[in-house]
């Protein structure tokens, strides 16, 4: 995803409020609105421009479709630092190469 | 807004290389180099220089600073990164740093300490005239540069802990 699209879905100062709003809670598109003084179609609208730009997530329960932003926690910082255990090596091993490389 | 969150477990890997310390050194801090082993940057090995490394994890690009540069010693920057898995919202930061001495047979001794992983949400992203998802949490040189109306909005809170420690 390009960051121009994340910088542009999130200009408007609406989507941006509604974007913080999901980051602490999932809601509903009604439980949106009441927030919010501007209509439902409108609010809608913003949070299919943020789930374009990759934002916010969505899950459907019955009728209902819930909407969150949330960020990730302690169990992915664990994911993220075994990448790097499985990564670091590998690249250390391209490094080897480089320096025997330079001797030429 | 959601409270940091931070490991303290460091990974940390040695190892015994051939070559003399100036010739690592010149591996870890020379942009061409750093890019076959690592990824395409713009490295400078200053203090306080600002670098994108490419492709360490795929796309988005790693942005980091350096903190402390000692030719042939230590070389040791601060980096964030968007967690694409996370649509992303995350920004995940970390230290890098290398240290090196010269082995009795002149080869290196390196230790790659890489530590102080840390997550926070991007509530941050200040509006569409931002150049890059970072610009709010860079050092304050740059971010004078962002216009004024900008500058009300969230900042990361993260990466300030950090460089607040590093200043």
């Amino acid at each position: 995803m390009l960051e121009s699209e994340v910088f542009r879905a999130l200009a408007d100062p609406t989507r941006r409020a509604v974007f913080e709003r999901l980051s602490r809670q999932e809601m509903n598109v009604s439980e949106l609105t009441s927030g919010f003084r501007v209509s439902q179609p409108a609010i809608s609208q913003h949070l299919s421009v943020l789930r374009a730009a990759g934002l916010i997530v969505e899950r459907r329960e019955g009728r209902n479709t819930y909407y969150r932003s949330e960020p990730r926690g302690l169990t992915t910082l664990a994911d993220w630092v075994q990448h790097y255990r499985v990564e670091w090596p590998a690249r250390i091993e391209k490094l080897k190469t480089v320096l025997k490389d330079m001797d030429r | 807004m959601t409270a940091t969150t931070t490991t303290p477990a460091p990974i940390v890997f040695e190892y015994d290389l051939a070559e003399p310390p100036h010739k690592v050194w010149r591996a870890l801090t020379e942009p061409q180099l750093l890019a076959a082993w690592l990824g395409p940057n713009d490295i400078r090995p200053e203090v306080g220089a600002q670098f994108q490394i490419d492709g360490v994890r795929g796309s988005p690009p790693v942005h980091c600073r350096i903190l402390q540069a000692e030719p042939q010693r230590q070389l040791r920057w601060q980096q964030w990164e968007r967690d694409d898995a996370d649509a992303y919202n995350t920004l995940v930061e970390s230290l890098v740093s290398f240290e090196l001495s010269e082995l009795p047979d002149g080869g290196t001794h390196l230790r790659l300490v890489h530590e102080e992983f840390a997550t926070c949400p991007i509530v941050a992203m200040a509006g569409a005239a931002a150049p890059s998802a970072v610009t709010s949490i860079l050092p304050r040189s740059r971010r004078r540069r962002v216009p004024a109306r900008m500058t009300s909005a969230p900042t990361i809170v993260c990466s300030l802990r950090v460089l607040r420690k590093a200043a």
